[in-house]
């Protein structure tokens, strides 16, 4: 493998890996909003 | 190597003629738009007029109604836009790429840059792309200060890698000097690929080889980079566009690739192939303010796909005063309704033009340009329901702002998720950046029975009774405010231009919201376009205060 095609891969394998977590992260964010909406109904 | 091109290129005499050609047809189209609106409203009153009392007054609620609902595109564009991030790994084509180190001609259109130019192009040959395969092409719109001994210099010491593109006659603008570097850089068979930036943008290491590798793909014909604020000791200004560009570009973009259509190649860092450039005409539109953005529809028109690469970044210098961030945006605000015009076959026919006319692109496309419209028609719409049956304008008040408030507390999660280093640099800019008005109302309305009580016993302290009519005052504000906001806005950047001490345009700049500034200059864009105002390129000015952060 040359070195340009190494550099290649390790752009894509961080990217990806980026890319990949921004769902997960989106869940935890909606997941926390709808907490707070459920205590807001709670407490208001 | 040194090309100077004397006298006026033949085609610019033409250039003149379609341009003026294609104004006329959106003066008219524009005209069009305006007689249906006016027999739309016209018809309306005409209605409520005639009908009898009784179904007069539903028939107004549900006009006052629908009008309050328009405030509501704007949220939904942006939770729409925010919620398909999440799916953007599923969409950016990432496993059909291979690699790809095309032979690149950067184009640096260059008028008085003598500032930034040496930077740039340091930084370009600096980048980790194969070196024989990368040449820099400066075209110098006849500039008068040092930039044509700034850019000699860079020849004389790497003479295969940097080229000098002389005119003798500039000012026309940007489109007009990138097809002077263009013709000459498709009359040679070198380039495969063509990056077009603006004369201050610094480009990461990696960004040009992050971007290349999609053009690996027969099916894209243009690559655009995410563009970052980065002057080095930023104020205020240059903190809120920061954060401004995670949401329009960062997220929006991001959006764009999985609805499959992109509203606008970035114009400072956009990477063409060769092949597509000529199927577009082998030249950047000269007919609006915005070539970035016809050049970006007329790729996609053609049946190529144009990707925006979020992780090939590009530093650039932005305003730091509200004088020159209105110029700047006025001339992106007033591209964007030409283009509206322009491109006025393609809107909402399906599939017929590829993604760019389905709905959805056209949804997101014109609750941006439509967001000032959206915002004064709350304003009506409220009062409206107010003077009928105020407790329903009430409720209806506070329903729209809980789902502001939804949004808002989503979006900026998102953007902060988003762009970490940026956020590190503008979240003070972030969590205000819908104003300081706005915050107050978002927390009330989320919880109006303490805020309430702290708010009367507050004012109770100061010597103020709350008396039901400050309560009916405070009330007649806030259905207002989405409207009002864009005149405190306005008035922030009349205060900069007319006043030295900037503290008061600051202030009222945050307590109206960079959103709210946005769509005054949206608004001043439409009222520029309507008294048919001449198409200036006005200058941004810069300084070389960027840099790549580490």
């Amino acid at each position: 493998m040359t070195e340009w095609e190494q550099k290649f891969r390790d752009d894509l394998a961080r990217d990806m890996a980026f890319e990949s977590r921004l769902i997960v992260k989106e869940i935890y964010i909606v997941a926390i909003i709808i907490v707070l909406i459920v205590l807001r109904e709670l407490w208001l | 190597m040194m090309v100077v091109l004397s006298g006026q290129p033949r085609e610019w005499s033409a250039d003149v003629v379609d341009d003026e050609a294609m104004a006329i047809t959106r003066r008219a189209r524009l005209t069009r738009v305006l007689v249906v609106l006016g027999i739309v409203v016209a018809g309306a009153v005409v209605a409520a007029v005639l009908l009898p009392p009784a179904p007069r007054r539903t028939y107004l609620i549900g006009i006052c109604l629908a009008l309050v609902l328009c405030g509501v595109l704007p949220l939904l564009a942006s939770l729409l836009q925010y919620i398909v991030v999440g799916l953007h790994r599923f969409f950016i084509g990432y496993d059909e790429l291979h690699p790809y180190y095309p032979r690149v001609a950067v184009v640096v259109p260059a008028w008085n840059e003598a500032q930034v130019i040496g930077t740039t192009i340091e930084r370009l040959l600096a980048m980790d792309y194969p070196q024989d395969c990368l040449r820099v092409y400066v075209v110098d719109d006849a500039s008068t200060d040092g930039t044509p001994d700034v850019v000699r210099g860079w020849v004389a010491r790497v003479p295969d890698r940097v080229r000098h593109l002389r005119r003798d006659k500039g000012g026309e603008g940007k489109a007009h000097t990138l097809n002077h570097g263009i013709s000459l850089i498709l009359a040679e068979p070198w380039a495969e690929a063509l990056l077009i930036i603006d004369a201050d943008v610094l480009f990461e290491d990696s960004a040009l080889r992050r971007m290349t590798r999609h053009l690996s793909r027969p099916d894209v014909g243009a690559v655009t980079a995410y563009i970052k604020e980065g002057t080095a000791r930023p104020n205020y200004l240059n903190r809120f566009i920061g954060y401004e560009y995670i949401t329009a570009q960062a997220a929006s973009r991001r959006a764009q690739n999985v609805f499959g259509a992109l509203a606008c190649l970035a114009g400072g860092a956009q990477l063409h192939s060769r092949e597509n450039l000529t199927a577009i005409g082998g030249r950047i539109d000269t007919s609006t303010l915005a070539e970035d953005t016809v050049t970006t529809f007329r790729t996609q028109l053609s049946g190529k796909r144009v990707v925006f690469e979020a992780n090939a970044i590009v530093w650039a210098e932005e305003p730091g005063d509200l004088v020159g961030l209105w110029k700047q945006r006025l001339r992106w605000a007033r591209g964007n309704v030409q283009i509206s015009l322009q491109f006025s076959h393609m809107w909402f026919h399906g599939r017929k033009y590829g993604a760019l006319s389905r709905a959805l692109f056209a949804f997101i496309w014109f609750t941006v340009l439509l967001m000032p419209v959206f915002m004064i028609m709350v304003a009506p719409g409220l009062l409206g329901l107010y003077v009928i049956d105020s407790d329903q304008a009430w409720a209806v008040f506070r329903s729209l702002w809980i789902f502001h408030a939804v949004i808002y507390v989503f979006t900026t999660a998102m953007a902060f998720t988003l762009d970490p280093s940026t956020a590190r640099r503008a979240w003070l800019q972030g969590i205000i950046f819908p104003g300081l008005v706005s915050l107050a109302i978002i927390v009330y309305s989320v919880a109006p029975g303490p805020i309430g009580a702290a708010l009367t016993h507050g004012l109770g302290m100061l010597g103020i009774a709350v008396t039901p009519g400050l309560v009916r005052a405070s009330q007649l504000f806030v259905y207002g405010w989405l409207a009002g906001s864009m005149v405190v806005a306005y008035l922030a950047k009349w205060l900069a231009a007319h006043w030295r001490w900037s503290f008061p345009s600051k202030v009222l700049l945050c307590l109206s919201g960079y959103g709210a500034f946005l769509c005054a200059v949206t608004f001043a864009a439409y009222v520029r376009e309507f008294q048919r105002a001449r198409m200036t390129w006005e200058k941004t000015i810069k300084t070389g205060k960027v840099v790549v952060a580490k």
